[in-house]
């Protein structure tokens, strides 16, 4: 069984965001930076989530939703598994709520990790079920990849564009792009080193290029 | 300064979430604006790329189950009365839980489901729990370089599951390449993160080339499923080489540079006009993205693992041993057939001989005493005794009944051959070069007109071919020979591994099952037979099939990679006089005094080819 753990060795700072053209700052040269206001904010939030406060928790649970919802849709793209496991999550997330410590970074960099790893629950059991994986399903019923994934992008159907990628290279995408992480937290959702997420988004973007017409971009 | 392309993008899409263009991002790294253009343009675009929205009816039903949820924990059911307790001491509890929770997690992969699952194999339903065990572990280490170095130990892990399923003669299914992979990329991620750690960037360097060496052996061995991960791994280990020890190297190979095989060239390399290099006459991309290409030089000849792509494309890999000739080209290699006498851990006994095994011998099953098998060995380089690189079945040669024969041919390349990948015309039959067929090129070009020996199988009228080695001969081009199974006389034509060739009247037809060589004369379409010499009888079945390069001559005692055979009267001798340097295919039996003894000897080359490819011969003695 995969359990959601939200170590103390994950404790760091977030990151502040560079002046223009400057280079990233070394994370231990730079150990103390203070979390956004609006990260602030979500916390104490959070706090009063944690008190089973019912308006603190609808007022989660509007904003991580239908960002799970989205999440889980880019991933398998089968709007009913979505669903259901956005509502699992929120479930978990409530259930888990207690167990949240403030670490400086996003509440939703924790909401993501469970998302995450219910996700890789979800493709395990379907595997052992001898399940058809949906995401390849698409991928290999597409007669032009190329075509198909820029309509899809002009329609903003990115899902679809998003199906040639690999799982991980998906998951950067849509976190970093669609809901707007920035690397550390992105890293902390996947487990990877913040390193490690840069040459991801590079890979996956570059991966995205290669499926699309070059000239329309 | 340099800086990493990834680097430079992520400083640009921090920059472009900041409000600022991508224009004012180019103008900053004006060197890497044509890279950086196309990337960022679709990074806005998929960042302006609107949001799907979940249906209204099923978020308001959700809502309810998370309300019902809350109501319960906050009236204290019992679930939520444990966690105020443990709420209420929250400082001092919290850690305990955390570390309770630890141990047992800890301890439940100690104990039970995890200790059956700790010898799973990749093919075991308990092979997850396994995988899974080892992540737990990695929770609990909290040093990132103790933690690289914990997962290039589970990387190897995972060779030695790799080993142990091709030694059970098991395809390598893709779970286990696929967490190899894994793996390996954590551990550069955090060297990446670590420039000062010198001798774990060392240890990833030598643990991927390693992986790699032993990944491109096994491509035959690589279950169709599980090609797509396999080629991810191999060129993301090759990558992690060039890049120094991060995956992530500027010229960097793509796994569907590998999906059409992998393949072994060896030949004088030249470059060509275009741009490109011939290794032994096959055209080849050779850059920087081969390892060891900085040794190159055109007349020179060398040994390369070539990549072939799905389209037929070739890019050379790696420069095998450095250039042939040199002190580092591991010397020639040498093949023997033959039943196994003993095996053990330390080597593999046939025909009286014992090969060693290395640390690095390849070995696609279990085998057993009496099986008949093919052993690759490579001489050791002063006087140093040679050492098995592969066992493998031996190639089919069984009843006449069977749908796949293994055969020898003998003929000349007919047509351009240095571009088309996939079938050769060879003595007027077409031999597929399958995703794994080594090219020996070393004494001669292989173009239209050059003589070659091939040896192949014919799999219900494919004819695929395993080995093809170029011969330093100028035999006539409507000359072609065969050594094969005789498989009967059919409607007027003998059938020898599943090839027609008309007989003459003055040859009685050999014995069904008889391993025969027969020298043909081709006349449009036909092989006629100009003479037939029985190898071995059904009866006799048992030779030893050996091919080596003569290294020395005394008398009749001739040494050749694989060690001494006596070429006696008694033997059936064919081709030209035998000198050293020149490469022989030779059958044997052990003689009564244990020395191997020659039944039928083929000497292949007219003349020595070039003397320092093949490292320390003795000269001829004189007569």
């Amino acid at each position: 069984m995969r359990v959601a753990i939200w170590a103390p060795e994950l404790t760091r700072s977030i990151e502040e965001p560079r002046p223009a053209g400057q280079p990233a700052a070394n994370a231990s040269a730079n150990p103390a930076v203070q979390p956004k206001e609006e990260v602030l904010a979500e916390w104490e939030l959070v706090r009063r989530a944690q008190q089973y406060d019912e308006d603190a928790i609808q007022a989660i649970y509007t904003t991580y939703y239908p960002k799970i919802y989205n999440y889980a849709f880019m991933q398998m793209g089968d709007v009913q598994a979505a669903e259901d496991l956005a509502s699992d999550v929120m479930l978990k997330m409530i259930e888990a709520i207690n167990t949240y410590k403030f670490q400086g970074l996003p509440f939703g960099a924790w909401v993501f990790r469970i998302a995450r790893n219910r996700l890789i629950d979800l493709h395990r059991r379907r595997k052992r079920r001898g399940e058809v994986d949906l995401s390849e399903t698409m991928s290999s019923a597409l007669a032009n990849p190329q075509v198909l994934a820029e309509r899809a992008l002009e329609r903003g159907q990115i899902q679809v564009a998003l199906k040639h990628l690999t799982p991980e290279q998906r998951q950067v995408i849509v976190l970093k792009f669609i809901e707007g992480f920035d690397n550390r937290s992105v890293g902390k959702i996947l487990g990877r080193s913040e390193g490690a997420i840069k040459s991801l988004q590079h890979r996956a973007l570059a991966a995205l290029r290669r499926i699309l017409q070059p000239d329309k971009i | 300064m340099f800086k990493r392309f990834s680097s430079v993008l992520d400083e640009c899409l921090v920059a472009l979430s900041r409000g600022d263009t991508v224009e004012q991002c180019l103008a900053r790294y004006p060197r890497q604006a044509r890279r950086l253009r196309p990337v960022l343009t679709l990074a806005t675009r998929v960042q302006a790329s609107p949001r799907v929205a979940p249906r209204v009816q099923a978020q308001e039903q959700s809502w309810r189950l998370v309300r019902e949820r809350a109501h319960q924990l906050r009236t204290g059911s019992r679930r939520a009365a444990t966690r105020t307790v443990v709420s209420a001491y929250g400082g001092l509890l919290k850690p305990a839980a955390v570390m309770l929770g630890a141990v047992l997690l800890v301890g439940s992969f100690s104990g039970g489901l995890a200790y059956a699952s700790q010898d799973a194999m990749p093919d075991s339903p308990l092979y997850s729990v396994k995988l899974a065990g080892e992540d737990v572990r990695l929770w609990f280490v909290f040093d990132d370089t103790r933690e690289a170095e914990i997962l290039l130990d589970q990387s190897n892990q995972r060779v030695e599951e790799i080993r142990g399923m091709v030694s059970q003669g098991k395809t390598i299914p893709s779970n286990v390449l696929s967490d190899l992979h894994d793996r390996n990329e954590r551990a550069s991620d955090i060297l990446a993160e670590k420039p000062q750690e010198t001798g774990l960037r060392a240890r990833i360097l030598t643990q991927a080339q390693q992986q790699e060496d032993l990944l491109v052996a096994l491509w035959p061995q690589v279950s169709d499923g599980a090609r797509g991960t396999y080629t991810e791994t191999v060129a993301f280990l090759h990558n992690t080489q060039l890049g120094g020890g991060s995956g992530a190297a500027v010229s960097a190979v793509r796994p569907e540079d590998l999906l059409g095989g992998i393949l072994n060239i060896s030949g004088q390399v030249q470059q060509l006009e275009n741009g490109n290099w011939s290794i032994g006459g096959v055209e080849v991309n050779v850059d920087d993205r081969t390892i060891g290409n900085a040794a190159l030089e055109a007349g020179a000849s060398a040994r390369f693992v070539v990549a072939r792509s799905s389209n037929g494309r070739l890019q050379a890999l790696s420069l095998i041993g450095g250039l042939l000739g040199s002190p580092d080209s591991g010397g020639s290699s040498a093949i023997v057939s033959g039943a196994i006498e003993s095996i053990t851990d330390e080597g593999i006994t046939v025909g009286g001989t014992l090969y060693a095994f290395s640390s690095s011998t390849v070995r696609t099953q279990s085998f057993k005493t009496g099986q008949k098998v093919q052993i690759t060995v490579q001489a050791g380089n002063a006087g140093n005794s040679p050492i098995v690189q592969s066992v493998k079945p031996a190639a089919v040669s069984g009843p006449s009944s069977a749908q796949v024969q293994a055969f020898t041919f003998e003929g000349t390349i007919e047509g351009d051959v240095s571009r088309s990948t996939n079938e050769w015309m060879i003595g007027g039959l077409e031999f597929q070069i399958a995703d794994s067929t080594a090219v020996d090129a070393t004494a001669g070009d292989a173009k239209d007109g050059a003589r070659v020996q091939v040896e192949a199988i014919n799999d219900g009228g494919d004819l695929q071919a395993t080995r093809v080695s170029v011969l330093a001969t100028d035999a006539p081009a409507n000359e072609v020979s065969i050594i094969g199974k005789f498989e009967g006389f059919e409607d007027g034509v003998w059938i020898v591994a599943g090839l027609p060739i008309v007989p003459p009247d003055s040859i009685d037809d050999p014995e069904l099952d008889a391993l025969v060589s027969v020298e043909t004369e081709r006349v449009g379409n036909d092989l006629n037979a100009t003479s037939l010499v029985v190898v071995e009888t059904a009866e006799q079945e048992g030779l030893i099939r050996m091919q080596g390069t003569i290294k020395a001559i005394d008398g009749t005692r001739w040494t050749l990679e694989f060690g001494q055979v006596r070429v006696s009267s008694t033997a059936e001798v064919i081709g030209s006089e035998a000198g050293v340097g020149q490469r022989a295919l030779m059958w044997s039996e052990p003689g009564v005094d244990g020395q191997l003894q020659a039944v039928y000897v083929r000497v292949l080359d007219d003349q020595s080819i070039v003397t320092s490819i093949i490292g320390n011969v003795t000269p001829t003695p004189e007569p």
